[in-house]
C-alpha cells in the first residue's frame, strides 16, 4: 500500500490569462512505513502536489491514488492527514480539547473513544494530555503547533503529511519537533514532510524528492542525494568534502556526526601510521 | 557605553524576568546574548534603549539615565533597534518614506534627510527598491529596509533582537553580513539571537538562564565547554564535532583556538594531519 502518483499535472486558473503551471507530468510513489521529505525552491510545486495527497485539490490529468483508494474519494482523509503551514492559524477551538476533537467527532466518533483519541493524540504529539482543557490561545507558538498537529493525529492517518512543518520556529521547538516526527515514523506512520530546508530533515529521511518548476528533478536517497546534488548541502557533508579536498582520506556521503567523526578518526589514523613506516 | 547595574524587572503579571542583573557593554563591541525561551534576554535588550525600565537598578546608556525621561530622546537616537519581525514596524507607503520617517522627525534639512536615505539604502543594498510598497518586499529585503530605518539615525549602537529568526538561509546569511561590516566600522552591536552557528561573529557571548547572566566570555571558551541545554538550542553540528575531537585528544583542546565554523574547524585539521 502506497501513494502513487501517475502523470500528474496542475494549472491555477486554468483558461485564464493568469495560468500558471504548477506540476508538470509528474510520477512518483512514496511506500508505506517511509520518511520521504520533498524539497525545492520556492514556487516549485511542493505544497501544490501534497495538496493532492488528501483531495484538496483534484488532479486535472493523471491520478493520486492513497492505499488503493483514489484522492477524489472523500474517505481519503481518513488515510492521509495533512498539516498545512502555519497550522496554529487554524485553531478555532475555546479548549484544546475542542479543538483537537474537532475532526474525529465529525466522523461520528464520541463519548469514551473520542476521549482516548484525543488524549493519544496529544500524547503522540508530545503535550501531555492534561492540556486538554486550556484555551489553544493562551500557548506558545511551538505549542500551538503541537496542538495542530495532534487534530491531525486525532484523525489516526496512514500519512502524515507537513507542509513547512518548522518555518517560523525557534532551534528549542524545531528540535522536539524532529524529536516528536522521528517518534511518529518509529511507531509506524509514514511521514511525507515539505520543506526547503532540506538539510533540517535529512538525516530522518528514507527518501529525498526534489521538485523544480512542478518537475521531479530528483528522486533518491539521503546519501544519493548528497552525492549528486550540489546543494543545498548540510555542513557536516560540505565539512567531508573540504576535507577530501585537502588530501584527506573520507568518505563524501557523510550526513551525520557519528559518521563524521569516525570517518576523521580512521583517517587520521591512517595518516599517521603511513608517517610511522 | 552600556552600563547596566543591578536592575531587576517584572512583568505585570509578577514573574520575575530580570534578576539582579549587571552588564558593562563597551564601545564597539559585538556582543551576543543567547540562552533559552524565556530566560530574559529579550527583554534584557529592551533595557538597553529604554523600552522597557528596569523595577530597580539602572541602566546608563553613553552617560544618560533611562529612567531620565528627558533623556529619552537621545538614547534612543543612540541606540536604535531592530525587531524580530520587519512587517511590524512599517510606518512608510514606500521604502524611501519609511526610511526618512526618524530623520524627519529629527527635523533636519531635506536635503540632510536626502542624503541619509541614500546613504542607508546604500549601505543594505536597497536602493533599487526606493519606491517600492515595503509590504511587497521578501522577509529579508523587509529586515534590511528595518535596519535601513535604523541606520539613517546614526545610531552609535544598535539592538537586534532576533532579526534573522524569520528569515531564510540566505536572507540571514545577508543580513549577518551586514551587521559584521556595521562593527567592522565601529558601530556597537548587541544581538540577541536562537542561533548559536551565527556567534561566530561576536566578540562576547553572555548567556542567560532565569533573568541572570550564567556565562560571559568569548564565543570559543563559553561554546568549547558548558551544556548545551544552557545556550536554549542544540549545538550546531560543526561545534558538536569539533568538541568530540577535542574530547578525543584529535585537535587540541585549548578554548582559545577551539574551531567555531567549518573554515576553521578544517583548518585545525589540516594543521593536526
Amino acid at each position: 500500500m502506497s501513494i502513487e502518483v501517475k502523470d500528474l499535472s496542475f494549472c491555477y486558473n486554468r483558461g485564464t490569462s493568469l495560468e500558471k503551471r504548477a506540476l508538470d507530468n509528474v510520477s512518483l510513489s512514496i511506500g508505506k512505513g517511509e520518511f520521504v521529505l520533498i524539497g525545492g525552491e520556492i514556487g516549485s510545486g511542493k505544497s501544490t502536489l501534497v495538496r493532492h495527497f488528501n483531495g484538496i485539490l483534484k488532479p486535472q490529468s493523471g491520478s493520486v491514488t492513497v492505499s488503493g483508494m483514489a484522492s477524489t474519494d472523500r474517505d481519503v482523509r481518513h488515510k492521509a492527514g495533512l498539516l498545512m503551514q502555519y497550522p496554529q492559524k487554524q485553531l478555532f477551538g475555546r479548549t484544546v480539547f475542542e479543538d483537537v476533537s474537532f475532526g474525529p467527532s465529525n466522523f461520528g466518533i464520541k463519548g469514551d473513544a473520542l476521549e482516548q483519541r484525543v488524549a493519544d493524540a496529544l500524547e503522540q504529539a508530545g503535550l501531555g494530555r492534561d492540556i486538554g482543557s486550556l484555551s489553544p490561545f493562551s500557548l506558545s507558538g511551538g505549542q500551538m503547533r503541537l496542538v495542530a498537529l495532534a487534530g491531525v493525529l486525532a484523525m489516526q492517518p496512514e500519512y502524515l503529511i507537513l507542509d513547512e512543518p518548522t518555518s517560523g520556529l525557534d532551534p528549542e521547538n524545531r528540535s522536539s519537533l524532529l524529536a516528536t516526527l522521528k517518534e511518529l515514523h518509529l511507531s509506524g506512520i509514514s511521514v511525507v514532510v515539505v520543506s526547503h530546508q532540506v538539510c533540517e530533515f535529512l538525516p530522518l529521511a528514507d527518501k529525498v524528492i526534489l521538485l523544480d518548476n512542478g518537475w521531479v528533478s530528483f528522486n533518491g536517497t539521503p546519501v544519493e542525494y548528497v552525492r549528486s546534488v550540489s546543494s543545498p548541502l548540510p555542513e557536516i557533508t560540505l565539512l567531508m568534502k573540504d576535507l577530501i579536498r585537502e588530501g584527506f582520506d573520507v568518505r563524501d556521503d557523510i550526513l551525520s556526526i557519528d559518521d563524521a567523526f569516525e570517518e576523521i578518526v580512521n583517517a587520521l589514523e591512517k595518516r599517521g601510521a603511513g608517517q610511522d613506516e | 557605553m552600556i552600563h547596566i547595574k543591578d536592575i531587576s524587572y517584572r512583568y505585570p503579571d509578577n514573574t520575575l524576568a530580570i534578576d539582579s542583573l549587571s552588564l558593562n557593554i563597551n564601545k564597539g563591541e559585538f556582543v551576543a546574548i543567547a540562552g533559552k525561551n524565556g530566560c530574559g534576554k529579550s527583554t534584557l535588550l529592551r533595557h538597553m534603549n529604554g523600552l522597557l525600565l528596569p523595577c530597580q537598578g539602572s541602566v546608563v546608556v553613553n552617560g544618560m539615565d533611562t529612567s531620565d525621561p528627558s533623556s529619552l530622546m537621545d538614547i534612543r537616537r543612540t541606540a536604535g533597534m531592530v525587531f524580530q519581525d520587519p512587517g511590524s514596524q512599517f510606518i512608510g507607503m514606500t521604502v524611501e518614506e519609511d526610511v526618512a520617517f526618524g530623520p524627519e522627525n529629527l527635523g533636519l534639512s531635506q536635503r540632510e534627510i536626502n542624503e541619509r536615505v541614500d546613504l542607508s539604502l546604500q549601505n543594505v543594498g536597497m536602493e533599487g527598491y526606493r519606491y517600492h510598497t515595503p509590504r511587497s518586499l521578501s522577509g529579508g529585503q523587509k529586515q534590511k529596509v528595518a535596519l535601513a530605518s535604523v541606520l539613517a539615525m546614526k545610531p552609535d549602537i544598535i539592538l537586534f533582537d532576533e532579526v534573522t529568526s524569520m528569515l531564510d538561509p540566505c536572507s540571514r546569511k545577508d543580513i549577518l553580513s551586514l551587521i559584521e561590516n556595521l562593527h567592522e566600522n565601529g558601530t556597537t552591536v548587541v544581538y540577541v539571537t536562537h542561533h548559536l552557528e551565527e556567534l561566530v561573529h561576536a566578540d562576547r557571548l553572555v548567556v542567560m538562564e532565569n533573568g541572570r547572566i550564567v556565562h560571559d566570555g568569548h564565543p570559543r571558551e563559553i561554546l568549547s565547554r558548558n551544556d548545551p541545554e544552557q545556550f536554549g538550542s542544540d549545538l550546531p553540528p560543526v561545534i558538536e564535532l569539533a568538541r568530540r575531537l577535542a574530547d578525543s585528544g584529535l585537535i587540541p583542546a585549548d578554548p582559545s583556538s577551539f574551531p567555531l565554523s567549518r573554515a576553521e574547524l578544517r583548518e585545525v585539521l589540516c594543521r593536526s594531519k
